[in-house]
């Protein structure tokens, strides 16, 4: 087997440049999500064309705006928590706190954790509810796409052939109310590893507004605008009136994903959605 | 580090051989032919027929081929070895060789299996089999379940094999060095006089170390004796942890009967271990077994039946402890529930039968400590108030699903652990230890195995300075290998801290007894003796099975988080008497570490890793970081007795504490380990 | 391929295939014999090394990702001066891990007190969460790494 050819670009021009005449090339940052999934065996097996992001530059930058901080797709996951830990918002913090143990989070970068293919990791729920957007760029050419699109409905990767992520922007806002929740293991023990993510805004006892994301094995993903709706707009604490229709919206949200979500995923999703609706108020009065 | 006892990955030279094994790709079947023509040149490859000697290891009287001839039984069995200098070619020379099997596509199952697969039973009947009880009585059954288990980090496993003066050098990291040369000597056909085994670091294991370093010794020293240049073969982590030895999965069958009061009148026990393959210590494993069934309790009429069935899984069996905590976890978990109809707790249902003093053997313990260690841990958790607690909780819940409370649960489970071998074999199996006291009143112990923990070291140089009136400086355990050191047999089963200090005890008496008769130096040699029939009858299964006893007690509180059913563990309170211990932190250290590893197995954790837990709370959501459950362990009686085993004890007893506890918690009889979220939800589907 | 990188404090230069992972190219071509690949996943820590100054496991990279590196492993800690707090913490608290798990828990250590030497329990307990260990229990170890920490504090003030 022939040998891989691997490029060391050091800027993010020279990375474009290459990656334009190899647009098959595989990019390789922490690799982690890659290692694990390669897990127990003597050898990687390695694309043919690897590019290797580590030195390039604009790639490892943090900055921060007024409204909005931006992260560099390459910059490691601790390194994001040690700078920005008490700024940005704890749905997302929390998410990436999770994300395997300290040696691996020294490692893992951002975008890796956010364009795995196989499966939705981290990340994805909480920046889709933040609204938080991915900056694609490509020789001579940049845009910027909402997370929530950065995959179609069957799950495929929306890049354009020599096209790489490079920022996340991750918008100021205001939430009082902020969760996240993992369970389990979604390389060890995919079918019973699932995410939750939720943010609210609860002023004068009014929710001005309500999201949330659950993630399942593979590329499951659900996010319901409907009981967002429902939700939105109603004051605190719900009555059972309002949570009995939350509950009906989203089973049957549950029913429609596909048959490699299990029951049981299906009622413990269920019921941390029904945790997190009884457990709203406003934090300012109480 | 000490590069006295490096392991054995560290070996290797220029021009030696790289040695690999090429595995059966189905897992029952024949061997039709094989193709190797394009192999590279460089790749040399062996199979059976090149055997000078015995395709066979043996274990005692068991025996696995060293590389199958013709019949696969299990998927992953050595069929051929490859060997370059260059280890880079063998993995892409494997793919070259073509194997053709012929098969039926059968497989030997654990369920269902047929009558023919037990290849072994052993019973333990006492008092009457008559089950015929007039009213008044209840009958409760249930079958217990646990999976098997497995390991990741473990030293590594191989050997490096080459000529030395007309002699064959192994170095390997094996807890029995002579059964390494005394297998090569028969596979290579050679006599063991020319085989030198020195062991390289062993730790840690879990009971692989005895028998599969001489699986890969002798195939290394087949290509050092084809080719003259050294050899070596190292298992990769995957094939440690596929290939060599697991938790043996167990199912078993309680029916007991009782009395209007919650008295045993009967029981009728069934075990059934899946063995896999190429059972090893079966005889060993079923008789602990049948003991652990028994336990301390007292019933009159009781009939144990314990099987090995044969099965198309890689061998397993070998594991640490043998079989104890399998059969433990389903005894304590069935006598927490007859304990239910009773009109004590089961705490003090326990106190009652353990205040018999005796084992299921029949054999008085004069100096039983188990009521004591229960009565510690039932105070030490407040396990009264809480069981009372929990139990009101759970009587008034209508449905967990519904439950807005906390569900807690609290269990206990207790016994012992045997140290020693249950029978010393026959044959020419001297397992014993040297000793030898110098003009200058220095000792030197022998061991066969080194690797002796430095904790029982300390027991042994205190013990041989009180009896010798030296000081523990003068004492040495010395380092060697098959040409200097004796055959101590295998080390599992608590030998050295048990049955190998009784020895360096007897050594030293006889030294101290000839001491000023005869000339220094005086050499020793004690052999573990055969247990006399009036003490041990393992024919009938009566008397005093081990050479010694370590006893336990534990509590477990756990927590069931009602939205996503993970189990939480609050706290594990352990009380344990395992005799004699000089270092107390280091043996708090060593139950600890097995505490943890139990309940890593009980709740299915991935090879043991810890835990995280998160708080639910919207205002501070606690960070993650990882919480592990408090333990308290402690001690009775170290300042007396034979010293025991402790890892052992503290592994076998967590499971069935905190499967009762889950019971209490969930409102459900979980009667499997590992329990799982799933499987609770699967359970309270059921219920309802 | 060819690679080069500073190991120990020293510049290699080797030529392997750029799949071979760090941990075995370190291990069987560079002999550092105190990496002990045991699940090939991340998950046990028996690789650990502290690469371009932060810790992380060797299983877990490919060796083409080592060009140009900075790479400490035990070998390279115990020559230094700051592994005298290290012993030391762990003997003080009697938590010194088997052979097997020394070297993989003394890079851990010395990586936690780079990044702070007034660790918290909390922090090293996080740290260790991605180890297995089967010969002492965490919160000993725990204990030992937080003496070590005192001991390095107290270095660095020029007390001993």
């Amino acid at each position: 087997m022939a040998e891989s050819k691997i490029f060391y670009p050091s800027s993010l021009g020279e990375l474009l440049r290459i990656y334009g005449d190899y647009p098959q090339a595989s990019l390789w940052a922490g690799g982690t999500a890659i290692a694990r999934e390669q897990g127990g065996r003597h050898r990687f097996t390695l694309p043919e064309i690897i590019i290797h992001l580590s030195q390039v530059t604009e790639l490892q930058r943090i900055s921060r705006t007024e409204r909005y901080f931006e992260l560099g797709a390459g910059v490691p996951i601790n390194k994001i928590l040690k700078v920005g830990k008490h700024v940005l918002p704890k749905v997302f913090t929390h998410a990436l706190h999770h994300i395997g143990h300290p040696a691996v989070r020294n490692l893992a970068g951002l975008g890796g954790n956010l364009c795995h293919a196989p499966r939705r990791l981290n990340t994805f729920g909480p920046l889709t509810i933040l609204d938080a957007k991915v900056e694609l760029r490509r020789a001579g050419k940049s845009r910027w796409l909402p997370v929530a699109r950065l995959f179609n409905r069957t799950g495929e990767l929306q890049l354009a052939e020599g096209e790489i992520l490079s920022r996340v922007r991750i918008p100021f806002e205001s939430w009082n109310m902020q969760f996240f929740q993992k369970i389990g293991d979604p390389f060890l023990k995919p079918k019973t590893s699932l995410t939750f993510s939720a943010i609210s805004d609860v002023r004068k006892a009014e929710i001005t507004d309500f999201r949330i994301a659950f993630s399942f094995i593979g590329k499951s993903m659900l996010r319901d605008r409907e009981l967002e709706t429902l939700i939105s707009g109603k004051r605190v604490p719900l009555s059972e009136k309002v949570r009995s229709e939350a509950r009906e919206l989203f089973r049957a949200s549950l029913m429609e994903l596909p048959g490699e979500v299990t029951l049981f995923q299906k009622q413990r999703a269920l019921r941390l959605l029904q945790w997190y609706l009884s457990a709203l108020h406003d934090p300012q009065r109480d | 580090m000490d590069d006295n006892f490096p392991f054995v990955d560290k070996y290797k030279t220029d021009g030696m051989f790289h040695v690999q094994i090429v595995r059966a790709e189905i897992p029952r079947g024949r061997i039709e032919s094989w193709d190797t023509s394009k192999l590279p040149e460089e790749v040399l490859f062996f199979s059976a027929e090149d055997l000078p000697g015995k395709n066979e290891l043996s274990l005692l009287s068991e025996t696995m081929p060293l590389l199958a001839a013709k019949e696969v039984n299990y998927q992953g069995e050595p069929l051929f070895l490859l060997a370059s200098k260059s280890s880079e070619s063998l993995e892409e020379a494997k793919k070259k060789i073509r194997i053709d099997y012929e098969t039926d596509f059968s497989l030997l199952a654990f369920e269902p299996s047929s009558s023919d697969q037990v290849i072994d039973r052993v019973s333990l009947v006492r008092g009457s089999e008559e089950r015929n009880y007039g009213s008044g009585t209840q009958i409760i059954e249930a079958q217990y379940r646990t999976s098997s288990e497995t390991h990741i980090g473990r030293a590594p496993l191989g050997a490096f094999t080459y000529w030395e003066n007309e002699r064959l050098v192994v170095h390997t990291p094996s807890h029995w060095p002579y059964h390494v040369r005394g297998s090569v000597a028969d596979v290579l056909k050679i006599s063991p006089s020319k085989v030198k085994v020195i062991q390289s670091n062993p730790s840690p294991a879990y009971g692989e170390k005895v028998f599969y370093p001489s699986l890969v010794s002798a195939m290394a020293a087949l290509v050092t004796l084809k080719t003259g240049s050294p050899a070596r073969l190292l298992l990769s982590p995957e094939e440690v942890e596929r290939f060599t030895t697991k938790k043996a999965p167990v199912e078993v069958n309680r029916t007991s009967v009782i009395d209007e009061n919650g008295t045993i009148l009967a029981e009728d026990v069934h075990l059934r271990f899946n063995v896999g393959a190429y059972p090893m210590f079966t005889r060993e494993l079923l008789i602990r077994a049948a003991i652990s069934s028994g336990n301390f309790y007292h019933i009159p009429n009781i009939n144990i039946t314990v099987e090995a069935i044969r099965t198309s899984a890689p061998p397993m069996n070998l594991y640490r402890g043998l079989g104890v905590a399998q059969s433990l976890f389903a005894t304590e978990v069935h006598s927490s529930r007859l304990a239910e109809f009773s009109q004590l707790n089961p705490g003090d249902w326990k106190i009652e039968h353990a205040s018999k003093r005796r084992i299921i053997t029949g054999s008085e313990i004069k100096k039983m400590p188990l009521p004591e260690l229960l009565k510690q841990v039932l105070e030490k958790s407040d396990f009264y108030r809480k069981h009372s607690a929990y139990e009101l909780t759970r009587k008034r819940r209508s449905s967990i699903k519904t439950s807005r409370s906390t569900l807690r649960g609290i269990g206990v489970s207790s016994g012992f652990t045997g140290n020693g071998f249950t029978e010393k074999p026959t044959g020419d199996f001297n397992w014993g230890i040297s000793a030898v006291l110098d003009s200058k009143d220095r000792l030197s112990i022998e061991c066969g195995t080194l690797n002796i923990p430095r904790a029982i070291q300390d027991i042994w140089k205190r013990k041989a300075a009180e009896i010798l009136g030296i000081s523990t400086d003068s004492v040495e355990i010395i380092d060697g290998d098959t040409d200097s050191l004796p055959d101590s047999g295998p080390m599992m089963l608590g030998m050295p801290v048990s049955v190998y200090t009784s020895l360096v005890e007897r050594c030293c008496t006889y030294i101290r007894k000839q001491r000023f008769h005869k000339p220094l130096p005086i050499r020793v040699h004690r052999n573990i003796p055969a247990a006399r029939k009036n003490v041990w009858n393992r024919e009938s299964l009566e008397g005093l099975p081990y050479q010694s006893l370590s006893w336990g007690a534990v509590v477990t509180e756990v927590e069931l988080d009602p939205l996503t059913l993970m189990p939480e563990v609050r706290g594990v309170w352990a009380s344990f008497d395992c005799g004699l211990i000089y270092d107390t932190s280091y043996a708090v250290s060593i139950a600890e570490a097995g505490i943890y590893e139990a309940l890593a197995w009980s709740m299915g954790e991935e090879r043991g890793s810890p835990r995280y837990y998160q708080d639910y709370s919207l205002e501070n959501p606690e960070t993650l970081y990882l919480r592990l459950p408090p333990v308290s362990v402690h001690f009775l009686n170290q300042s007396r007795g034979v010293p025991g085993g402790i890892n052992e004890i503290a592994e076998s007893l967590v499971p069935a504490s905190f499967i009762t506890a889950m019971s209490q918690a969930a409102g459900v009889y979980f009667d499997r380990i590992p329990l799982t979220p799933e499987l609770i939800h699967g359970y309270l589907e059921e219920q309802t | 391929m060819r690679l080069h990188f500073i190991l120990n404090g020293r510049y290699v230069d080797v030529t392997t295939q750029p799949s071979t992972r760090l941990v075995d190219l370190l291990h069987d071509q560079l002999d550092i014999e105190s990496l002990h690949p045991a699940c090939y996943g991340g998950e046990c820590g028996n690789c650990a090394i502290i690469f371009n100054g932060d810790l992380v496991y060797s299983c877990l990279i490919p060796a083409f990702a080592a060009q140009d590196a900075s790479i400490y492993t035990y070998e390279g800690i115990v020559k230094s001066a700051g592994y005298a707090d290290i012993q030391r913490g762990f003997q003080e608290e009697n938590s010194f891990p088997c052979r097997y798990c020394l070297a993989s828990k003394v890079v851990i250590t010395q990586s936690i007190l780079e990044n702070n030497q007034d660790p918290d329990r909390q922090e090293i307990m996080e740290v260790l969460s991605g180890t297995y260990c089967s010969c002492t229990n965490l919160n000993k170890m725990t204990k030992g790494i937080i003496k070590a920490a005192y001991h390095r504090r107290r270095s660095s003030y020029g007390r001993k």
